[in-house]
Parts: C-alpha cells; sequence; structure tokens
C-alpha cells in the first residue's frame, strides 16, 4: 500500500518538476532581449502623433548641432 | 573512405551533439555566427569543444540521476569489437542488438536532448544576463547588433557612452550610400537588418521605417518622404552610417537598471547553485548537508526548488507586461504559499 503511495506521489512530482521545468524554459525564450526595436519602441513606432513630437526632437537636435541620444 | 569504429562513435557521441549545440546557441539574430567562415571540417573541429562538454555533463547526470554507468564494461566492449579475431556471432556475450536498444539508445537520447536543451538556452540565458557585453569572450560576432540597440554602451571600451536610467527604444540612422560614383543619403528608423551570408560583420540591407532621402535644393539640404512602410538599403556600397539611439527617459528606480541587475545576480545564483546540488563536496561534514545526498533524486530536486523560492522571496521587484514593478504582498504571499506547499511535499515525502 505504501508502496503505491509512494509511486503516486513520484509520479506527481515528475509532472510538478516538468511543469515547472517547462514553465522556466518559456520565461526564458520570453524575457529574450535581443531585439533592435523594444516593445515601448513597437508600440510608439506605430503612433503617427507620437511620432511627429519624435520628428521635431530629432529635428531640433540636428539643427542644434548637439546630435546627442534623443530621450523621450 | 573507409571510416572506423572509432570515429562512428565520435561522430555520434561528441560532433553531432556540439553540431547541434553550436546550431542552437547562436539563434536569431546570430544564427549567421553558426557556419559564418568555416568549412564542413572546421564546422566539425570547432564543435567537439561544445560536443566534449555536453559529453561529460550528459555522462554524469544520467549517472547521478538515472542508470550507473558502467565505464569498465564499455571499454571492454570496444577492445572486443576493435579486435580483428572477435566474432560477435560466436561470442556467448548479450547481443549487439539489446546492448544498442536497452542501454545505449536511452542514453543517447538523453545527450541529445541534452544538447538541444543546452544549446537553446544557454545562449538565451547568455543575452538575458547580458554577460555578452560584460565580457568579450562570450560576445557574439554580429557587432551591428549591439550597434543598432544601443548594448555597445555595456562594452568596457566605450562605457564612457552609456547614460543611466534609459531604456533603449529604437535607433534612427543615417546611411550614406556611394552609387556610380553619386552619394544618396537615406535616413529612416532602423527597423531590422541582414549581415552577408559568410561575413557576419559586414551589412548587407537595413530595413529603415518612416524613411527619408536628402537631395540639395538652391544649395540646401532639404529631406523628402520616401512613400511606402519599409524602405529597405542595400549596403553593399555603404560609405558610412550615422547613429542617434531614442531612449526612453526613466526616472525612478523602477526604471533603471538596478532591478534588471538583480534579476540577472538572482539568475546567476540559481545557475551556480545547480552543481553545489548535484555534487558533493568530501570536505563538508555538515549533517544537514550529507542527509541532502542521502535523498532521492526528486527529493533534491524539491530541496533545490525550496532554496530558489527562499532566494526569490529576497527579490524585491516583480517583472509584468516587461515593466519593474516593487513586489506586492499578494505576490509575495504567493511566492510564500508556494514555498509552504514545497516544503510541505518534502516533509510528506522524506
Amino acid at each position: 500500500m505504501s508502496t503505491n503511495n509512494q509511486d503516486t506521489t513520484e509520479k506527481w512530482l515528475t509532472l510538478l518538476i516538468g511543469l515547472l521545468a517547462i514553465f522556466a524554459i518559456k520565461s526564458i525564450f520570453e524575457n529574450d532581449n535581443s531585439k533592435i526595436v523594444s516593445v515601448k519602441g513597437k508600440k510608439l513606432l506605430s503612433d503617427d502623433k507620437k511620432m511627429q513630437d519624435l520628428n521635431k526632437k530629432i529635428l531640433k537636435s540636428e539643427k542644434s548641432n548637439s546630435h546627442n541620444d534623443i530621450f523621450i | 573512405m573507409e571510416v572506423s569504429l572509432g570515429f562512428f562513435v565520435l561522430l555520434i557521441l561528441v560532433l553531432f551533439p556540439g553540431l547541434i549545440f553550436r546550431k542552437l546557441y547562436f539563434y536569431g539574430e546570430f544564427s549567421k555566427e553558426f557556419s559564418a567562415g568555416h568549412n564542413l571540417i572546421s564546422l566539425l573541429a570547432i564543435s567537439t569543444v561544445p560536443g566534449f562538454i555536453i559529453l561529460i555533463l550528459a555522462f554524469l547526470s544520467y549517472d547521478f540521476f538515472f542508470i550507473k554507468i558502467d565505464l569498465g564494461e564499455i571499454i571492454d566492449k570496444f577492445k572486443d569489437l576493435n579486435s580483428p579475431d572477435y566474432r560477435i556471432t560466436k561470442s556467448n556475450q548479450t547481443s549487439i542488438n539489446v546492448l544498442v536498444n536497452s542501454k545505449a539508445a536511452p542514453f543517447i537520447g538523453y545527450l541529445y536532448l541534452s544538447s538541444i536543451l543546452l544549446g537553446s538556452l544557454s545562449g538565451r540565458i547568455i543575452r538575458i544576463s547580458r554577460l555578452d557585453t560584460k565580457f568579450k569572450l562570450l560576445r557574439f560576432k554580429n557587432y551591428w547588433f549591439y550597434l543598432l540597440n544601443g548594448q555597445h554602451s555595456d562594452f568596457k571600451k566605450l562605457k564612457h557612452l552609456k547614460e543611466r536610467n534609459k531604456k533603449h527604444l529604437f535607433t534612427k540612422a543615417d546611411v550614406l550610400i556611394d552609387s556610380n560614383n553619386k552619394t544618396y543619403l537615406y535616413s529612416g528608423i532602423v527597423v531590422d537588418y541582414e549581415l552577408k551570408d559568410n561575413d557576419c560583420n559586414s551589412l548587407s540591407k537595413l530595413m529603415l521605417q518612416n524613411a527619408e532621402r536628402y537631395s540639395l535644393k538652391e544649395n540646401k539640404r532639404v529631406s523628402v518622404n520616401i512613400p511606402g512602410t519599409l524602405f529597405v538599403v542595400d549596403c553593399s556600397s555603404l560609405k558610412n552610417i550615422n547613429l542617434t539611439y531614442i531612449y526612453e527617459d526613466t526616472k525612478s528606480v523602477l526604471k533603471s537598471k538596478l532591478p534588471n541587475n538583480v534579476e540577472v545576480i538572482f539568475g546567476i545564483l540559481i545557475i551556480i547553485l545547480i552543481p553545489i546540488f548535484i555534487f558533493q563536496a568530501e570536505d563538508i561534514e555538515w549533517e544537514i548537508y550529507n542527509s541532502y545526498f542521502s535523498l532521492k533524486w526528486y527529493e533534491k530536486i524539491i530541496a533545490y526548488l525550496i532554496t530558489i523560492q527562499i532566494l526569490s522571496l529576497l527579490n524585491p521587484f516583480i517583472k509584468r507586461e516587461e515593466e519593474y514593478r516593487w513586489i506586492t504582498f499578494k505576490a509575495f504571499f504567493g511566492k510564500s504559499i508556494w514555498l509552504i506547499i514545497m516544503a510541505l511535499l518534502m516533509w510528506i515525502i522524506v
């Protein structure tokens, strides 16, 4: 009886550990930061109004000859 | 061409797992690094290093967690098979079919699964932890990737370009192209790029959004919008390129690098703990330490998970929808419940 219980526990634990491993692997794949445009950047690129503001900032930076990074 | 048994074994146990590891390690933006500048021989040669490492790791873990491997029996079998007088059918030993199906095949399957997992995860872990920007040894050859997403400022030589509390959004490029002795200047947001097939350091194409071209009108430089969604610039005659990084200004601790650094430290700690939980140090005489090593493999994994969960309770940050937040009472309570469940499980099974 106790051997049966132990077998069931082992099976459930293996399943639990397997699930945890899958979630851990999934999170590694989802947190990949190897993109040249960030998620927020993609949202910004599809927002015409914000992009117009950004273009103004870039033009202002170019005219002032500062050519620094742009912060928004 | 004569293929010896030794070479066949080397191919199955070292070269193929090494090749699989390399193919998966160089993922996404770095996929061209797998074969760029290598012929088949050099590709096989450089795959032996990861191949041997994976073989050793797979051997140790298979022997520790699953089935004990008798190296003496394997060596003896090889000696037998290499002997010209040995006849398999006339020997009284277990048949080759049985040996391959019951002993070799499960280990080879485990070895290939290990190389797939290690290959897919190690490259991504290095990128997530940004260890490649800290250590040149781990850096990918695709230098354009680091330049186009602003991570070059993490390099030791370019540290002076680094600005605190900023998050890269995208990069604007001004590209000067030389064509038929005429120069053309294009400008736009870089959304994608392509490298040359055999040289992962040379740009082949640049995809620009919101693209503009510059032309001279009455001796003045005037920008003209290029119609269309995406403008592809052929970089085969690229003269120079000027990059402007667009950042999101972040001022709070939550939007600084600190939460990411804390997460990286916790990630590294979790990885460092793995060998400590697998290999027993003979010099340590603590009762709790020795009793841990008498546990079954799944009990050891639960002990490891409990340790990770305790560590995670010390992390004050939580990541939701790409943004870090301070850990809420609810999240802390959830983590504690998980810890209690795992501790209870441990208590029940031990």
